[in-house]
């Protein structure tokens, strides 16, 4: 545990997961997941391919929509309209199983396109 | 055979004149059908489905008639239905940018989906709006895959314009059988008017060879 877990440990957890469950079709990518992970705790999802880990990061991403359970970040549940779950992507940082590196922009402009064009910062 | 190939320096003051008509409406049609195309493409991938199907209806009608019978049939039909008479050179921009506003539309829908979802979803995940995606993620990737495929658009409306002959709009085609009419010059003035297309063409054609070596994607 980290000392910024182990201070923060005490708090209600910042993002709940509580039975979720996410299918494709017939298959069942997540069945019934429950975790809570506190601020500062750093956890490890292991499991084989297909197993779910990257279903249920991008769920927590609200990338993918949950067929049932609930997902809670700092309290409340994942919201369903569009500008609210903006502003909880934009707590969050998520990085993608290829990387998703914009090639059309330069490594400097790929850094900070989350804060020009999301936080509007200047250039 | 007695060829006269003066005639042809003679007319070259309104063979240049039409040849200008001709880069004119190429310009004027592209102007107007590359925005048309990236309209009606986003259209056709809207989640309303009313406006889905409207973009689809346009560009499956547009698409799918002969480029001449749509030249006709804006000159003739369209002031008899809509009560809107426009001049030639306005009714023959009009069925150019019909026709080719609906095959950009094609062009840029491909472009489109040939950006991988998790581009999309990476723009998202950073808190971006749909509307920001589009704009900054996947409009400049896939304008870059479609210019190639614009360029050679562009080349082949060059040629096309030549069709808008048929209702009088005094283009190169138009100019050069005029005065073919006129001079009874029917070889020379064939054989000049195809030299300028292709003195026009060619380098067009090139700088499209060149674009696409310059921005054609390879993966």
């Amino acid at each position: 545990m980290t000392a910024f877990a182990r201070k923060n440990a005490d708090k209600p957890p910042m993002l709940v997961y509580e039975n979720v469950r996410k299918r494709y079709g017939t298959f069942v990518a997540l069945d019934g997941v429950s975790l809570h992970v506190n601020a500062g705790e750093v956890v490890c999802l292991i499991g084989p391919s297909g197993s779910g880990k990257s279903t249920l990061l991008r769920c927590t991403n609200a990338l993918e929509t949950i067929d049932g359970g609930e997902i809670r970040f700092e309290g409340r549940p994942l919201p369903k309209k569009d500008a609210d779950i903006r502003a909880i992507r934009q707590r969050m940082g998520m990085v993608f199983q290829s990387f998703e590196l914009f090639p059309h922009k330069t490594a400097l402009e790929n850094v900070a396109i989350g804060l020009t064009t999301v936080k509007k910062l200047p250039v | 055979m007695n060829l006269d190939w003066s005639i042809v320096w003679q007319s070259r003051g309104p063979l240049f004149e039409g040849a200008l008509v001709t880069i004119l409406l190429t310009a004027l049609t592209m102007t107007i059908s590359v925005p048309g195309g990236i309209v009606l493409a986003l259209m056709r991938g809207s989640r309303f489905k009313p406006i889905a199907w409207f973009a689809t209806g346009f560009v499956e009608l547009f698409r799918n008639l002969p480029l001449l019978l749509l030249v006709y049939w804006a000159f003739y039909v369209m002031p008899v239905l809509t009560g809107i008479g426009l001049p030639p050179f306005a009714t023959g921009l009009a069925a150019l940018c019909l026709n080719v506003s609906a095959y950009n539309s094609e062009t840029f829908r491909s472009g489109i989906n040939s950006i991988r979802k998790g581009q999309s979803e990476a723009g998202l995940a950073l808190g971006m709006s749909r509307s920001e995606v589009l704009r900054q993620i996947v409009l400049p990737q896939a304008w870059r895959r479609v210019l190639p495929i614009l360029a050679s658009t562009w080349v082949s409306l060059f040629k096309d314009t030549s069709l808008v002959s048929v209702i009088a709009v005094g283009e190169l085609a138009h100019t050069a059988m005029q005065i073919r009419s006129q001079s009874f010059r029917v070889l020379e003035m064939l054989t000049a008017m195809a030299g300028i297309y292709w003195l026009l063409g060619y380098p067009q054609a090139k700088i499209v060879d060149w674009i696409h070596r310059k921005y054609g994607v390879r993966e």
